[in-house]
């Protein structure tokens, strides 16, 4: 009885101390996840800043070297047509995600809160799109581009995309619709707004994260994809990004410093389309509205 | 202020019945509460009433004019949710001010009456926080001001307090009582909960299989239940029924039935006998009606003490005698020498026995 309270103490004492080494492990491990993640497109930017002359140094240089150059950050925009393929990019990423969202959106909206003949079917119908590998479309879908005149162009990839990324948009949208209680969509209504003005005021505005990581999503795909403008985008004009990034690999030469700082200069408009959302995908904006 | 009249109102899904032909008349100024067990139909008639669901059969008319086919915003209507329904992106005076808002009021009218609700409900120092940042109380309060902020023909409330803690509940049943009297308006209230139905409705409507079971003020509610379920709905503990026959008894009729041997009056059996075919009945009292006393053992109910209940200011003694249950309510003071098992005998107060067909449970009115 009366070593009881030193015991006790005792064992308070050791759980803390295992406590502390957990969390050490743990951030340790996040540390290193981090690292690994993080490490290519650190590569990527030393690399580009790297004197030609060094890029194939052994040992490589772990840190950017004292004479680093920037002059590719400029150069790239005279020696390539990188200017153009961005603007086509930025273009057919933001028609691709803004469109997809919109209608997206529709689809969701009526899926999740009518109940109509072949409903169901409709939804199963979204997810088989889902089931087949990309270049299995890819085919069929030249054959129709070709014959209706959409090859070669910037709204005919969107097209492409869309037909990719409306389904996709549409299930995100439709969990994040189900997920709003019909109640406050009814509460509008008897208020005195219309079916419309409900979704305008009150839906939509409560499905922001919802839509912004839809349109995230939408746009980091459009924005990377490779496969669909390589074959239906032939004039290097109307090239996007990633093909346009693809033709520097030349067939004995590949410019590694060009590459990496083309590489850099791609992955800023996706971050900071990211960094711009984020505030919205992590905020649940629908608490407290209703109970329970 | 205004009226509501239903007629034949009917609502199936996928071929289910809902709400079965109820036909109802709610005056002006009215608190009408539906009443019943779950999956009754009170809340979709409520629905069916605010637009929210279509009816499949049967009118709905508001103030006279028929409203079937009128979207929910131009009823002019406002309603309650049972959990609810706060638009959780705005703040309490934006929650208050969207009615108003959508019918183009002037900001300044706006402001006047967003003050004069939030100064009646105490919401005055909230006005500018959000749905989240509320206590359920709080929230509910600000769901009764969006509805009474604008004047409406009807409020509809779906059962507003069943997220409230028992204190609260109390309370805001008060509360919205005293709200509605004031005002005036024409109320239809849901509820599942009987003694909310008792204390605030002038007209209660049980409802049980979609159908009305009976629509009354709350005393012919619980004095003359219309059927066997209205009279064990209503009332806690619920009304006694014990099965019996008719039996003859030294020249007089008695009801006869396990634990059961009451004398009927002459009157009620003219009435009682062509209603009864097999012989049985259900007899009801309630628990208050009998009196514990020794002597009436040929004359009342008897039964052994099964259950003792003791609630403070009174107790409940369950009684079983073979097929037959009763509760009798009493004082503490008159509970406290009853031991399980104890042979118990009770007499019953004539003018409160009330008699029900046992096939279709339906009252025999007696006279």
């Amino acid at each position: 009885m009366r070593n009881a309270p030193s015991a006790r103490h005792g064992e308070a004492f050791l759980p803390n101390l295992s406590r502390i080494a957990g969390r050490l492990a743990l951030a340790a491990l996040i540390l290193i996840l981090c690292a690994i993640a993080v490490f290519p497109f650190y590569w990527m930017f030393v690399t580009s800043i790297r004197p030609s002359g060094q890029l194939f140094a052994y040992p490589p240089e772990m840190l950017p070297s004292a004479n680093s150059v920037f002059s590719t950050y400029v150069t790239i925009f005279q020696d390539t047509a990188l200017g153009t393929w961005l603007w086509n990019s930025i273009r057919v990423a933001l028609g691709t995600a803004i469109l997809a969202s919109f209608i997206g959106a529709m689809m969701a909206y009526s899926l999740s809160r009518f109940r109509f003949q072949g409903r169901g079917f409709t939804e199963y119908l979204l997810l088989a799109t889902q089931m087949f590998p990309g270049i299995l479309l890819a085919m069929p879908m030249y054959v129709l581009f070709s014959k209706i005149g959409l090859l070669n162009s910037l709204p005919g990839l969107t097209v492409a995309y869309l037909a990719l990324l409306v389904p996709v948009a549409t299930s995100l949208l439709k969990t994040f619709f189900d997920g709003i209680p019909v109640a406050l969509e009814e509460a509008s209504l008897i208020d005195g707004a219309s079916r419309i003005g409900t979704f305008f005021r009150i839906t939509l505005p409560l499905s922001l994260p919802g839509l912004a990581s839809t349109f995230l999503f939408c746009f980091i795909i459009a924005w990377d994809e490779y496969l669909f403008a390589q074959m239906f985008v032939r004039q290097p004009g109307n090239w996007t990004v990633s093909v346009g990034l693809a033709s520097f690999s030349g067939e004995y030469v590949t410019p590694w410093d060009q590459v990496m700082t083309a590489a850099t200069i791609v992955t800023l408009p996706a971050a900071i389309v990211f960094l711009f959302l984020q505030r919205y995908l992590v905020h649940g904006l629908t608490a407290g509205g209703v109970k329970g | 202020m205004s009226t509501a009249r239903l007629e034949q109102l009917s609502k199936q899904y996928d071929g289910h019945l809902a709400v079965d032909r109820i036909n109802l008349d709610i005056a002006d100024g009215e608190f009408v509460v539906f009443v019943g067990p779950s999956g009754c139909g009170k809340s979709t008639t409520l629905r069916m009433i605010a637009g929210l669901e279509r009816a499949t059969g049967g009118e709905i008319w508001i103030d006279g004019k028929p409203a079937n086919h009128v979207s929910p915003r131009d009823r002019d209507i406002a309603m309650v949710f049972q959990n609810y329904a706060l638009y959780p992106h705005m703040t309490v005076a934006q929650n208050l001010s969207y009615a108003l808002r959508l019918r183009n009021w002037s900001r300044a009218d706006i402001d006047r009456r967003v003050t004069e609700v939030a100064r009646s409900l105490d919401l005055a120092p909230l006005l500018h926080r959000k749905p989240s940042q509320l206590s359920g109380g709080q929230r509910q309060r600000v769901a009764l001001g969006r509805a009474i902020i604008r004047e409406p023909k009807l409020f509809l409330m779906d059962e507003p307090l069943s997220n409230l803690d028992a204190k609260l509940r109390v309370q805001t049943r008060a509360e919205i009582t005293r709200l509605q009297r004031s005002l005036g308006i024409t109320t239809i209230y849901v509820t599942h909960d009987q003694t909310e139905a008792m204390t605030m409705g002038n007209k209660i409507v049980v409802m049980n299989g979609g159908r009305i079971q009976q629509a009354d003020t709350p005393q012919q509610l619980y004095q003359h239940p219309a059927n066997t379920f209205v009279a064990q709905f209503i009332g806690t503990p619920p009304m006694n029924l014990l099965r019996c026959r008719l039996e003859p008894q030294d020249g007089a009729i008695v009801a006869r039935g396990a634990g059961v041997n009451i004398p009927i009056r002459l009157e009620s059996l003219t009435v009682l006998r062509p209603k009864i075919r097999d012989g049985e009945f259900l007899i009801g009292f309630r628990p208050e009606d009998i009196v514990m006393d020794p002597g009436a053992a040929g004359n009342g109910v008897t039964g052994s003490a099964d259950v003792i209940e003791g609630l403070g200011h009174e107790s409940l003694v369950s009684v079983k005698e073979g097929e037959n249950a009763f509760i009798a309510r009493m004082s503490p003071e008159n509970a406290a020498p009853i031991r399980l098992g104890d042979r118990l005998s009770f007499s019953v107060n004539p003018d409160r026995l009330r008699f029900f067909s046992a096939e279709s449970g339906e009252a025999i009115r007696v006279p």
